[in-house]
């Protein structure tokens, strides 16, 4: 193994630019550099979203004053709708305040992180994901990403490792089905840079939670021995429950996905079941910390496949896209390069390509 | 990150991202064109005024972005224009394989591997990437990206052993 690595590592790495070929590249990247200087961008504002939430709640009694609805009506603003502030400001945090104890409202808050992350793809499936809108996602997706954590390690230090390691893990479900969704939505639509800045920040909030992770299923696998058992039995109950309620979600669900984000979804269902299958190998030589770790990964998995159903559902049907869609392009002020690009091997044909590129928008 | 920063990232990056995106679409000069495509597109999102936290991971995931955009607006090459033009791993390469492959050997093996594991595997050791950060390129956990690279090793070794029997 060691010399088929060595050889093969030795001899891709032989494959390099030669020295003309990079200084080409070169030359045109500093002409391409001197062509489109570096320019002060204005930061997007967004008045009322910057009103206090006590100013916000005001308007918002307002509005029940004039009838009924708005709560609901609120419940489907997206970011730049006149209601979006009081659907983040006051009808989720509202919400916050029915929540039973930590766990619940930890729970909570995962699915307001899910909640941000549908209004980007919505955004994003419609077009609609602008410098403006990017950057009022962006402000409430970075608040909600501190509520999560901080009730994360609220739960950690109340020394309850295992209901942290689970919000964790389902955190970690949300934000790896969502950046896939927004992935192929990139990918479909020919989306705004906007979408692989959202995503870069997704993956990068995904790597720090991967350690806080790490960091719990440890702590559960320090505790004693019977406490360890009890935790890894749970965590096999809570992941046979998950797996089976996605794979019912799937066969219910097949003709209304995304024919290209069906096999992804397959593919999940099919690692949780054998990380399951792992996990019980490891129960059964009473290894509980292994055990209680790979039960974790089954249940992250089978979670992924759960909201990448939802949210492919809600996105194919959600009625918020044809109102969006009707919506002037007016708004639309942004005006950045198309992601998709062609291929150019000189500046030229790296021009004529964006022109081509800007046209078709 | 400015002009001099810009320049030096193309500096460090050049040859790991061309081989990044030469493995991936096996065509030297669109591989060199793809190179040019992720540095200008790099250089419009800093002039807009972004700032790029980690320059590496976002060059390889600029670059793998456009190699995804060329897939979907190209028909694939690859392994089947090497045979084409008459490339077969036979038994004339036998002793090559064993003591050292070259470059469209290399190719032509790696392009055998399930793209679930040849990923994983080229991120790994020709990239030089941590099972961490290719978990995060991928958007797959990190005990997953490493049972990959573990099974993707396996199967290159029995490819390999197949070939030069």
């Amino acid at each position: 193994m060691f010399r088929v690595k060595k050889n093969f590592i030795k001899s891709a790495r032989q494959i390099r630019l030669a020295a003309h070929e990079r200084d080409a590249i070169r030359q045109n990247l500093v002409l391409h550099m001197n062509m489109v200087p570096r320019i002060q961008t204005e930061k997007a504002t967004w008045h009322l979203f910057q009103l206090k939430p006590v100013m916000v709640a005001g308007l918002f009694l307002m509005l029940l004053g004039t009838g009924a609805g708005v709560s609901f009506a609120a419940e489907t603003a997206l970011p730049g709708d006149l209601l979006y502030p009081v659907k983040i400001h006051v009808t989720e945090n509202i919400r916050s305040l029915a929540a039973r104890n930590d766990a619940s409202r930890a729970e909570w808050h995962v699915e307001r992180i899910e909640r941000r992350l549908e209004e980007a793809e919505l955004l994003t499936a419609a077009g609609k994901l602008d410098a403006r809108t990017n950057a009022l996602l962006e402000q409430t997706f970075a608040k909600q990403v501190t509520r999560v954590e901080d009730s994360i390690k609220h739960l950690e230090t109340q020394t309850d490792y295992a209901t942290a390691a689970s919000m964790s893990s389902n955190y970690s479900a949300a934000l790896r089905a969502h950046t896939t969704i927004l992935s192929r939505l990139r990918e479909k639509k020919d989306a705004e840079s906007f979408v692989d800045t959202f995503i870069a920040k997704l993956q990068s909030e995904q790597s720090s939670n991967d350690e806080t992770s790490a960091s719990l299923n440890e702590a559960v696998a320090a505790g004693t021995q019977p406490m360890v058992q009890e935790a890894a039995e749970g965590k096999k109950r809570a992941s046979i429950r998950k797996l089976t309620q996605a794979q019912d979600l799937f066969k219910e669900s097949a003709e209304e996905l995304d024919p290209e984000l069906a096999p992804t979804i397959e593919s999940r269902l099919g690692e949780a079941q054998d990380l399951a299958g792992d996990a019980e190998a490891e129960l059964q030589t009473g290894s509980y910390g292994a055990a209680f770790d790979l039960y974790q990964e089954a249940h992250r998995a089978a979670q992924e496949a759960n909201v990448l159903i939802h949210a492919n559902k809600k996105l194919g049907k959600d009625r918020l896209l044809p109102r969006l869609q009707k919506k002037t392009d007016a708004s639309d002020t942004a005006t950045t390069t198309n992601p998709a690009t062609s291929t150019a091997p000189s500046i030229e044909r790296r021009q004529r390509n964006d022109s081509e590129d800007d046209d078709s928008d | 990150m400015d002009e001099k920063a810009y320049l030096k990232a193309y500096d460090t990056h050049a040859d790991a991202i061309f081989r990044f995106i030469y493995f991936r679409v096996h065509d030297r000069e669109e591989a060199k064109d793809l190179l040019q495509d992720t540095f200008m597109k790099i250089w419009r999102y800093v002039s807009e005024g972004h700032t790029i936290d980690n320059a590496k991971a976002f060059l390889y995931q600029t670059a793998r972005n456009l190699i995804i955009d060329r897939s979907r607006k190209r028909t694939n090459s690859s392994l089947d224009a090497l045979r084409e033009q008459g490339f077969e791993i036979g038994s004339d390469e036998r002793p090559r394989l064993e003591h050292a492959m070259d470059a469209d050997i290399v190719l032509a093996i790696i392009d055998r591997l399930d793209e679930k594991y040849r990923e994983p595997v080229l991120l790994r050791y020709v990239d030089g990437f941590s099972p961490k950060e290719i978990a995060n390129i991928l958007n797959e956990s990190t005990n997953v990206i490493s049972v990959r690279i573990h099974r993707g090793l396996r199967l290159l070794k029995a490819i390999i052993k197949k070939d030069t029997q």
